[in-house]
């Protein structure tokens, strides 16, 4: 603690505010910021704080917990770097007494925000990872969670203490709503630069998490089987034209896009999906007659719908199945 | 073989054959009062598959010995009896649908051989012609080196003149058969792929020169043989390989002594690829082109597999022109562009493996 540069030099020189006494005027100094043990918030602006503060003052006093030589931060993260930015020296705080435990604190980190506004996911996990830092009694711990609205459910909490442990690039994209929670978790399993080229792409798209797992699952299996980097398969030239190309509509792109990546992925599939509609459309079966093959061309059990409103509908869609039954094409696709 | 550890259930502890392998195992053994402590531990693991490998499990099989082969539905099954001695296999092959098809995966051993005699006994007295194998739901071999169930089970169909036993394996335990009086009615087969899948996806399996070389003495000691290409795995190169293995194994046994060959390519339920993706993170069988059979497994795209069917079963006549060649879980179409012709046309394929096994092991329909 650099005493010496307080304005109250005289009171700080030898000895340290009582930690026992709880309101206190503390130099800034003093504080250490970098100490986040306790930090829930995931919000960094502070220009509407500053103002307010230089407005109407520091109407909520913030909380450390004594750390000699100086003090650790409980409530009040950004009042406190606020008041920095203000160039106040030193603020008005409310001192934990030395044996308030762990949990305690946690618990007046976790309420300070949970209880002023709804917890993001981060925050979310921050706030679970505080109370299940040290080990408390489930019954405790059940009850402060439920008080602070901090889910406890044994299925979700796991996944929710790894959050704010993932990579920054990921937490970012769940605060900007890019990904949720299950698809951030299947990001971090990937080593960083892919993990940022997929985040880049799912957020270039626009895309759901629907279409995420997918283009994730055929990115990931094309990577797998051919040995080449995720990020190194998004350079690819057909893939990177689709993605530059800015004449296009987001939802063409996002469209073209799973297309490629289809293809690439299963390319046998893809081109009898392609020989197929190609002799469809040679039949010109017309808007009444839809001919299905069988899925995945697995088995030969052909599906047939005809739409017709009368007698001489149907007898024209007749004369039209019998050629489609006589087609050369399609009795190559029947017989082999 | 890594069993660690021998659970026994309290009810068959005094069972001979248990004490058997205990002491032919020497290793540390547990009384357990049921099976849910044996799946307590194994599901403890971190690798409950892995662990599952490691303990044996023996107990008393409480039902019927005898069942059909599972099969699916939409597609050819060879109406396979499967005869229940246990369950699980100590070799790690990636594919295995075993892994997720027990709850957990146990090598489990059945000890109270009298009731599965007895129950051989009324089934072989139907005086049916009969294709019966121990290999579904685990190796048929690897019980060698702690049981005498091959012994047991040779001997017993060589006593009869109207079934046959198969015993699939990709081992090399075939040390206990050589002077068994076997009669030609136990088949000797051995499941076959290329030394790049054996060496890749079939851990602590017997090398593919081990296993000719098992089946070339098999073969010296009268036993008929099969062979079972199954998984064929699609892979870059793999026709070649493919093919050098068929030209190896008509230069190691006789085409003639050969009752079936099985091709079936790789095929799985898609609780496997997870299984897979897990524990075998460097395979790539995975990737090729799958879809979802309407049975619900994942297997090759139907073009991959005619194209692999069609130059294997070339390949396959090239040396053995009459040999009973058929397709394990295959639709007519399949049958058709790849063979040639479709089950049906022979009769089906149980009388076409039936009359295959009449011929090779000297069958006798109602003897």
């Amino acid at each position: 603690m650099d005493s010496k540069s307080s304005d109250n030099q005289n009171v700080f020189k030898d000895a340290p505010l009582d930690p026992a006494r709880s309101l206190q005027t503390v130099l800034l100094a003093d504080i250490d910021s970098a100490d986040t043990t306790f930090r829930i918030t995931t919000r960094k602006e502070l220009d509407n704080l500053v103002l307010s503060i230089q407005k109407l003052g520091l109407m909520h006093t913030p909380v450390l917990k004594y750390n000699p030589p100086g003090y650790s931060i409980v409530c009040g993260f950004r009042r406190i770097a606020a008041c920095r930015n203000l160039g106040w020296t030193r603020i008005p705080a409310r001192v934990l007494r030395k044996n308030t435990g762990f949990f305690e604190m946690a618990r007046l980190a976790v309420a300070d925000n949970a209880l002023q506004r709804p917890l993001n996911l981060i925050e979310t996990s921050r706030a679970l990872k505080l109370l299940t830092e040290v080990d408390t009694e489930k019954e405790v711990l059940v009850a402060a969670a439920a008080e602070l609205g901090i889910p406890l459910s044994p299925a979700i909490v796991p996944k929710l203490k790894k959050i704010c442990d993932l990579s920054r690039p990921i937490q970012k994209a769940i605060l900007a709503n890019v990904i949720d929670l299950s698809m951030a978790l299947a990001l971090d399993r990937f080593n960083a630069v892919d993990g940022q080229a997929l985040l880049g792409l799912f957020d270039h798209l626009k895309l759901g998490l629907n279409r995420q797992r997918e283009l994730l699952l055929l990115l990931k299996e094309i990577s797998q089987r051919e040995e080449i980097p995720i990020q190194q398969l998004m350079t690819e030239k057909p893939l990177n034209h689709i993605l530059e190309n800015t004449k296009i509509d987001r939802s063409i792109k996002r469209q073209k896009v799973r297309t490629y990546l289809r293809r690439r992925r299963f390319p046998m599939i893809s081109k009898a999906e392609t020989q197929y509609n190609a002799f469809v459309k040679q039949l010109k079966l017309g808007p009444n007659i839809n001919l299905m093959p069988p899925k995945d061309f697995e088995g030969m059990t052909y599906t047939l719908t005809i739409r017709f409103d009368n007698r001489k509908e149907l007898k024209n869609l007749k004369e039209k199945l019998e050629k489609i039954i006589l087609h050369p094409g399609f009795i190559k696709i029947l017989d082999g | 073989m890594r069993i660690s550890k021998l659970f026994i259930n309290r009810q068959v502890a005094d069972h001979p054959t248990t004490r058997s392998v205990q002491s032919r195992l020497n290793v540390p053994s547990e009384s357990v009062q049921n099976a849910q402590q044996v799946y307590a531990t194994i599901s403890r693991a971190a690798d409950p598959v892995q662990q599952g490998k490691e303990i044996l499990y023996l107990t008393r099989n409480k039902g019927a010995f005898l069942k059909k082969c599972p099969g699916t539905s939409h597609y050819t099954c060879c109406d396979y009896q499967i005869l229940h001695i246990g369950t699980f296999c100590y070799m790690d092959c990636t594919y295995c649908i075993l892994q997720t098809y027990f709850h957990p995966p146990i090598l489990q051993y059945f000890v109270n051989h009298d009731d599965l005699m007895t129950e051989l006994d009324q089934v072989l007295s139907q005086k049916k012609i009969l294709r019966i194998g121990t290999g579904e739901f685990t190796d048929s071999l690897i019980w060698e080196l702690w049981t005498d169930v091959s012994n047991l089970l040779v001997q017993r169909f060589a006593t009869q003149n109207h079934a046959v036993l198969e015993l699939k394996t990709k081992t090399t335990a075939i040390e206990q058969l050589e002077n068994l009086a076997h009669n030609r009615k136990t088949i000797v087969a051995w499941s076959l792929n290329t030394k790049h899948i054996i060496s890749t996806e079939e851990r602590a399996t017997a090398s593919l020169s081990a296993r000719f070389k098992a089946a070339a003495r098999c073969e010296s000691w009268g036993y008929p043989l099969a062979f079972h290409f199954d998984p064929l795995i699609i892979y870059d190169g793999c026709e070649e390989d493919y093919t050098e293995v068929i030209a190896e194994l008509f230069s190691q046994v006789s085409a003639d002594n050969i009752v079936w060959i099985s091709l079936g390519t790789l095929r799985f339920p898609s609780s496997v690829k997870t299984v897979i993706q897990n524990r075998f993170p460097d395979s790539k069988i995975i990737y090729e082109e799958f879809i979802t059979g309407p049975d619900g497994k994942m297997r090759y795209f139907k073009a991959l597999r005619i194209k692999i069917y069609r130059k294997i079963i070339a390949c396959i006549r090239e040396y053995a022109p009459d040999a009973a060649v058929y397709l394990c879980m295959e639709n007519d179409e399949i049958w058709r562009k790849s063979l040639g012709f479709i089950p049906a046309d022979v009769g089906g394929l149980p009388h076409m493996l039936d009359a295959s096994a009449v011929k090779h092991c000297n069958l006798k329909p109602g003897g």
